[in-house]
């Protein structure tokens, strides 16, 4: 499969409420990212309500939500950017995969490394951080490979089915970042923002 | 109030909220004033005080800080409690830096220690403070803390740069510790 021609990032909007919401009730979802099993259903779909209709494209928004969207499957995951911060030009990131086959595949390491293309170039972002539980070591090891320095060990920080884990603290800087684009520029050429939206357009043109 | 030799401590009432806004005013950026994006604002007096409140009704516990006359010095307190994990980050902030090195504040540090792990029962303490707050870092360090790692450039500033210090001190280490372990540490009234 091509990535630059099948599967893309785009904003997440209302319309994508119900699979959002269907992630969200992932039991998954809650471990390795955030969220209470005592939240109703009520409660998940205010929160994620809330969450796309925070602001509008041409605002300076504290979060961005991007869906991760294949042209034959749909929607396969979510990648968002909370408290950005335009001062200092940061912001930490959450990644989630909602087909679970898909996890460990190129699928989550070319999203993420598109997301962080955007940021950086798109947002004009400095750093980017994310705090990745220990046991998730696929995350916390795309994270490594896009250039991030593991800057933080917290010890027994987060309680999962009664056991107490290590949570890792990452930090991307963008000259780090684009070192490793330029180490890994041949390989990922094709993957790149440019070719994603000339795809797009030309989608759009062919459009009836 | 908890009653020490350097100072009192008593709960945050609204009537603090002009002092405290000066905390953020002077002296620089702080640690344990930066919102959840990191950012070193200047919050309103109502700002202030609606942060108050809301900490009354969620319990957070927010301190000021008193000498023996009665002169509002600092505010520190414990919050971002995690029940489940059992910890929490507690903060301390000094309208003059000076004070990080002094009796007054390794007696608030270990009123709050003393509230963390032996009446909250809590098994870890967190802190932070910027690459730039010496003497608070020093303070932490004397009372066994210990550095989980720096979050580099995460905040910007007129001098560039800054880093941000996460440290952790565990009950063992409190425990163990000469400047907290279970000594008398504050009394109550």
């Amino acid at each position: 499969m091509s990535f630059t021609t099948n599967t893309y990032l785009r904003r997440a909007d209302r319309d994508d409420l119900d699979t959002i919401l269907s992630w969200m009730e992932d039991p998954d979802f809650q471990r390795f990212l955030y969220g209470d099993a005592a939240q109703s259903p009520r409660q998940i779909r205010e929160r994620i309500i809330q969450m796309l209709g925070r602001s509008p494209g041409n605002m300076m928004p504290s979060a961005v939500y991007l869906l991760i969207e294949s042209k034959e499957n749909g929607p396969l995951g979510m990648i968002s950017f909370q408290n950005i911060s335009w001062r200092n030009r940061s912001c930490s990131i959450d990644v989630y995969i909602g087909d679970k086959t898909r996890r460990n595949s190129m699928l989550a390491t070319i999203s993420v490394f598109r997301a962080l293309e955007y940021a950086f170039d798109e947002l004009n972002l400095h750093r980017i951080s994310a705090l990745i539980y220990a046991f998730n070591r696929t995350s916390w090891r795309i994270f490594e490979m896009a250039g991030a320095k593991r800057e933080l060990v917290l010890t027994r920080h987060v309680m999962r089915e009664g056991k107490l884990y290590d949570a890792y603290g990452y930090g991307l800087l963008r000259h780090e970042f684009n070192a490793i684009r330029e180490k890994h520029g041949a390989v990922s050429e094709r993957f790149c923002l440019e070719n994603m939206i000339a795809s797009s357009s030309q989608d759009l043109e062919e459009s009836p | 109030m908890i009653i020490g030799t350097h100072n009192v401590l008593r709960f945050s009432e609204p009537e603090d909220a002009h002092f405290y806004r000066a905390l953020y005013l002077q002296g620089g950026p702080k640690a344990a004033l930066l919102d959840a994006r990191r950012e070193f604002g200047a919050p309103t007096l109502q700002e202030i005080r609606e942060l108050l409140i809301k900490s009354e009704s969620a319990r957070a516990f927010l301190f000021t800080v008193e000498d023996p006359e009665g002169r509002l010095r600092g505010w520190c307190g414990l919050r971002a409690l995690n029940i489940e994990a059992s910890f929490c980050e507690m903060f301390m902030v000094f309208a003059a830096p000076e004070e990080y090195a002094g009796p007054m504040a390794d007696e608030t540090m270990e009123a709050l220690l003393d509230r963390a792990f032996n009446r909250l029962g809590l098994q870890k303490v967190l802190a932070t403070c910027l690459d730039s707050e010496e003497t608070l870092h020093a303070c932490l360090l004397r009372h066994g803390f210990r550095s989980c790692g720096v979050q580099r450039d995460v905040l910007y500033g007129k001098e560039g740069w800054r880093g941000l210090d996460t440290l952790a001190l565990d009950r063992a280490a409190y425990a163990s510790h000469p400047a907290t372990g279970p000594g008398p540490g504050a009394t109550v009234p």
